[in-house]
């Protein structure tokens, strides 16, 4: 098919988790779709407002496609679940945008709220095609395709984390490579085997650690923001498990005590996940949490208080803050601090099962 | 000739009591300087006051007559209640007022002082918009004061050091913490002291960019003053960050004091409240207590010259100043 | 039962009212000082808003004069302040506190009168019948209260560019507040109300000044409570400035329920519609009006807009991006002020003597 036009997505915010879903639904329109660069310099990053810096990188990453693309694409995405809401800065995105790219590009910055009911998200993505001269009909076919890319890129998450380099985890057409060893790993993911096979006494040296990344897409799997913290936990011999791997029953369940709801869906999928993993014999947590993020801020405080009111939590827990002016050299150090102490208490626990 | 014109011509008094620095200023009826000094006032800003005004005594040679003074910066209260002014003054206009006299096509100023770091739009010799750094102070001298003295090198060499550098370090300013942690790893593997001290220099130019002059029209011409303007490193920076050449005044670091003398020449008070230059005889001192009778417990404070209490204030219910008008 | 509540302007006189005459013990925490915000900063995180520390703190102070029974108003999404209660309760019981917790429901919803319901049936048992009696004339004297104050406080924003005499004004609202606080009917409410009104008419006035329109907007806590915003609103009055602000506990609690005067209503939906050029969506809490008031407040020649926003608020950082732009479009100034717990007074002193000054100039140049 003849290309209609360049479509430009910043790589930022729910690129990290949606972008499969965007490509194909607007190359099976027919436009080019263009990504910013990704491993933007410190010094060059737009500060347009004084927000936290996952929205300052999407000002960034949008002023730098302006000049090259017919259209942004900024969906304004107030709730991508059929309850709960998204973090109130995303309404505003688009907006904050068209300001900082002073009106110089078109933005396509359709509404997309699921809690209007199950069609929705197709009845938005249809306004989206029809905005870009397309007809409904072009419309669902690209949608349809657009989730079966979606979830067939979705089932192999876990295995892209732990094989790709970062900067090629959303590089659809790079495949998964061919499993080298899964000593130790046995998918799908065996999370709740792991603490019946403390048997498996020989694991324990140069077996994996499995850790739970836990955060905003984007803090977990933009290295802009979390200095590449994948490749230095892999480095570190860590395999990699996130709150993807739940299902939202499993989520809610960790929160069916709370006094009061929850109502923004990563706020919920943070929270829950993060004691999903606390209690499921995971090896280590670590929260990824951007500075002057407010479901961040709030959330890690509720997180603290109600470990402790719990009584603590064996398995560790690591906390990390990032911002424009963290580095790579004091991450590696808590990292590696961190490791060791994964270590150590696993060899405690294994020393108690052997005892018994 | 010196000497015969300040007795027979009008002469102002600038004060400018920073965070860290007390700046005096003595000006002419025509507006010139006459002397001026500039201080650190390590935490007692009295002193530095009556230290201040022997310093222009010495460089006037003799006492003078002083037909208005006016005081500036955050402690502009205090020195006020201390000289006895006739005029006090936010340092916003201050820096502002003495710019426009000195380059009245100037369009911005950017000042980075002690504690606070500010930038004043100016158009057509007016103020239409400025901002200053309110909850960080990443983006101002004392963070580089205190780096200074972390490296064990005196601040007026800093600027110079910085210049040196072949290849500057990115250091992480959001806060002193931070940047120590971020400067002492650095050091241990191996960065040249000169690319350490470059890399504060640009943190310092980043922080202020991005905290004071967020959303700000920044357009030439552009006057660099406050203490600061004196480092090199600094200065570099910035001028190639904003891609633009600065004007430094010559009284750069007194601006502020300038800015003072020459309201108070505007406004020129019949009579001025001054309290002579006798004051740095003059025994002066505050005495702090805290108040018990209520839940706000303030600190009040009391300023006291020659053992009379001549001024009160910290009482947010205003029970000790009332008491002292009446 | 022991009941607190937070601080929140002169809120603490009308829910003392409220519980003052249903004869519910009640303590009212210290006035928000120093150390309640130390309280609140030391039990949060540097990115948790301002409001969230000073009210933590204020629920800190109450339970360790002998509070078991904390009433705040709840909220609802999409800004942080809903989930306050959530927090600021673990947070509580980890410091080993203990109390209980009411929710007033931000909305009159049946599954919130039912949540109310539940929270309340403990509570209910320890009420006399006479409590419970009284509680409708308690509100109702509550409200009366809260009208009291605001029609004071409103006058003395008039008056108080006027002053003679600086700091006078702000004395005598003081004391006018002080007479609604005593009264106990509502006759000696009215009472209160006019008297404080001439107390403050009576005062030495300058009327050959002709003061600057200032309208204060942004996020509800930083405009409403002076401990807050470091007195924001008496600093510019006393810089000569006629302070304006739209938000109030009365337009706030009638927007909720629904009741609002056609005029207030219309304001807001005014504001909201004009904050559409430049926002195409409700991003929540007050962002919207916030900047819709800006491009108005300019239509109707006022002199400057002082934009208020605790440090990190989620809305309202999306509101001081685009009200940069607002100023410039609309050729209004505006001062955005960030709040947190540094020591910032004498900084906002100096930012708003600058900030006026700079409306001179505008003033002297037109």
């Amino acid at each position: 098919m003849e290309e209609k036009g360049c479509l430009g997505i910043p790589r930022a915010l729910m690129f990290y988790r949606y972008f499969p879903f965007w490509r194909t639904f607007f190359e099976r329109l027919g436009w080019k779709v263009v990504v910013s660069d990704g491993t933007i310099r410190r010094e060059k990053i737009v500060f347009f407002e004084d927000s936290c810096l996952p929205m300052k990188l999407l000002v960034t990453h949008a002023v730098q496609l302006r000049e090259k693309v017919d259209h942004l694409f900024i969906p304004r995405l107030v709730s991508i679940h059929r309850t709960y809401i998204m973090c109130p800065k995303f309404r505003g995105a688009p907006d904050v945008v068209r300001l900082a790219t002073e009106g110089k590009v078109s933005v396509i910055d359709e509404t997309i709220d699921l809690r209007k009911g199950g069609l929705s998200l197709l009845q938005s993505f249809l306004k989206i095609g029809e905005k870009l001269g397309s007809t409904r009909q072009e419309g669902k076919k690209a949608f349809r395709e657009a989730e079966h890319s979606f979830n067939g890129f979705q089932r192999g998450w876990v295995d892209r984390i732990n094989q790709l380099p970062t900067r090629h985890l959303f590089e659809m057409d790079i495949p998964i490579p061919a499993q080298r060893s899964r000593q130790g790993c046995p998918e799908p993911y065996m999370v709740q085997g792991a603490t019946s096979s403390v048997e498996v006494g020989g694991k324990e040296i140069g077996a994996p650690l499995h850790v739970a990344l836990i955060g905003h897409p984007y803090n977990l799997f933009d290295a802009d923001i979390n200095k590449d913290i994948l490749s230095l936990a892999k480095n570190l011999g860590m395999k990699i498990l996130t709150s993807d791997l739940l299902t939202e029953k499993e989520i809610d369940q960790e929160l069916s005590d709370l006094s009061k709801e929850i109502y923004w869906s990563s706020g919920r999928e943070i929270v829950g996940s993060l004691f999903h993993f606390l209690s499921s014999g995971v090896d280590g947590v670590v929260f990824l949490t951007s500075f002057k993020c407010g479901i961040d801020a709030l959330l890690q405080e509720f997180i603290k208080r109600r470990l402790k009111v719990r009584g603590g939590s064996s398995i560790p827990l690591l906390i990390l803050s990032f911002d424009e002016h963290t580095g790579r050299e004091g991450l590696t150090t808590r990292l590696e601090a961190f490791r060791d102490v994964m270590e150590e208490q696993k060899r405690l626990q294994i020393a108690k099962c052997k005892r018994m | 000739m010196g000497a015969l014109q300040v007795l027979i011509m009008a002469n102002y008094l600038g004060i400018d009591v920073g965070s860290i620095t007390t700046k005096l200023v003595m000006l002419s009826e025509s507006g010139q300087v006459l002397a001026k000094t500039y201080l650190r006032n390590s935490g007692r800003p009295i002193e530095a006051i009556q230290q201040g005004m022997e310093d222009i005594l010495a460089q006037l040679g003799k006492t003078v007559p002083i037909d208005g003074v006016a005081t500036t910066g955050s402690a502009r209260h205090l020195a006020a209640y201390l000289v006895g002014a006739d005029l006090i003054k936010n340092e916003i206009t201050a820096h502002a007022i003495a710019v426009i006299d000195f380059l009245p096509e100037a369009k911005t100023i950017i000042e980075i002082g002690g504690q606070d770091s500010k930038v004043i739009v100016l158009r057509n010799g007016v103020v239409v918009d400025f901002a200053m750094n309110t909850v960080c102070a990443a983006g101002t001298g004392s963070f580089l004061d205190q780096q200074a003295a972390r490296l064990g090198i005196s601040i007026e060499a800093f600027g110079d050091l910085a210049l040196k550098a072949n290849h500057p370090v990115r250091i992480a300013g959001r806060c002193t913490v931070f940047a120590e942690t971020d400067m002492i790893h650095k050091q241990q593997i191996g960065h040249s002291v000169e690319d350490i001290v470059a890399g504060l220099c640009d943190s310092l130019v980043k922080n202020y960019l991005n905290n004071v002059c967020r959303g700000k029209e920044v357009l030439s011409p552009i006057v660099f003053q406050g203490g600061v303007a004196a480092n090199r490193g600094i200065h570099k920076a910035l001028e190639k960050e904003l891609e633009a050449s600065f004007i430094i005044p010559k009284h750069f670091d007194v601006m502020g004091a300038i800015g003072a003398a020459k309201l108070v020449k505007r406004a020129r008070p019949s009579e001025t409240k001054f309290r002579g230059f006798d004051l740095l005889r003059k025994s002066c001192s505050t005495r702090g207590f805290e108040c018990g009778e209520c839940e706000n417990q303030c600190e009040v404070i009391e300023l006291l010259v020659d053992h009379q209490v001549v001024a009160c204030w910290g009482d947010l219910c205003e029970r000790y100043r009332y008491a002292q008008k009446g | 039962m022991k009941v607190t509540f937070p601080h929140l302007g002169s809120m603490h006189i009308f829910c003392k009212a409220i519980a003052e005459t249903a004869g519910i013990p009640y303590i009212v925490p210290p006035e928000t000082s120093r150390k309640t915000l130390t309280l609140g900063v030391l039990h949060s995180n540097e990115s948790i808003c301002l409001p969230f520390k000073i009210i933590l703190g204020n629920f800190i102070e109450a339970l360790q004069m002998g509070a078991d029974t904390i009433v705040m108003v709840g909220s609802g999404p999409p800004c942080r302040l809903g989930l306050y209660d959530l927090v600021q309760r673990v947070i509580l019981e980890e410091m080993g506190l203990h109390y209980r917790w009411l929710t007033i429901p931000p909305r009159l919803t049946w599954q919130a009168i039912w949540k109310n319901h539940e929270e309340t049936k403990e509570l209910r048992k320890e009420l006399s019948a006479k409590n419970i009696l009284l509680f409708p004339y308690g509100l109702w004297m509550g409200w009366k209260k809260m009208i009291a104050c605001e029609t004071l406080e409103q006058l003395a924003m008039k008056v108080r560019p006027m002053e003679s005499e600086k700091g006078e004004t702000q004395r005598r609202l003081k004391k006018a507040l002080s007479w609604v606080d005593e009264a106990k009917t509502p006759r000696a409410v009215e009472e209160a109300i006019r008297k404080g009104e001439s107390l403050l008419q009576d005062m030495k006035q300058d009327h050959s000044r002709i003061p600057f329109k200032v309208a204060i907007v942004g996020e509800l806590y930083t405009v409403m409570d002076p401990h807050i915003n470091r007195g924001v609103e008496q600093k510019l009055g006393e810089l000569g400035v006629e302070v304006t602000r739209t938000s109030w506990f009365s337009t706030h609690i009638l927007r909720t329920l629904r009741k609002n005067k056609a005029d207030q209503a219309s304001e807001r939906v005014r504001f909201f519609e004009a904050s559409k050029a430049y926002l195409g969506y409700d991003v929540g809490a007050e962002c919207n009006v916030s900047i819709g008031e800006a491009i108005w407040r300019s239509k109707e020649g006022y002199d400057g807009v002082v934009h208020l926003m605790p440090f990190a608020c989620m809305p309202e950082t999306t509101a001081s991006g685009i009200l940069n732009k607002v100023g410039k479009d609309w050729d209004i100034p505006i001062l955005t002020l960030i709040l947190d717990e540094q020591e910032i007074e004498g900084r906002i002193q100096t930012l708003l003597e600058a900030f006026v000054e700079m409306l001179e100039w505008k003033r002297r140049a037109a």
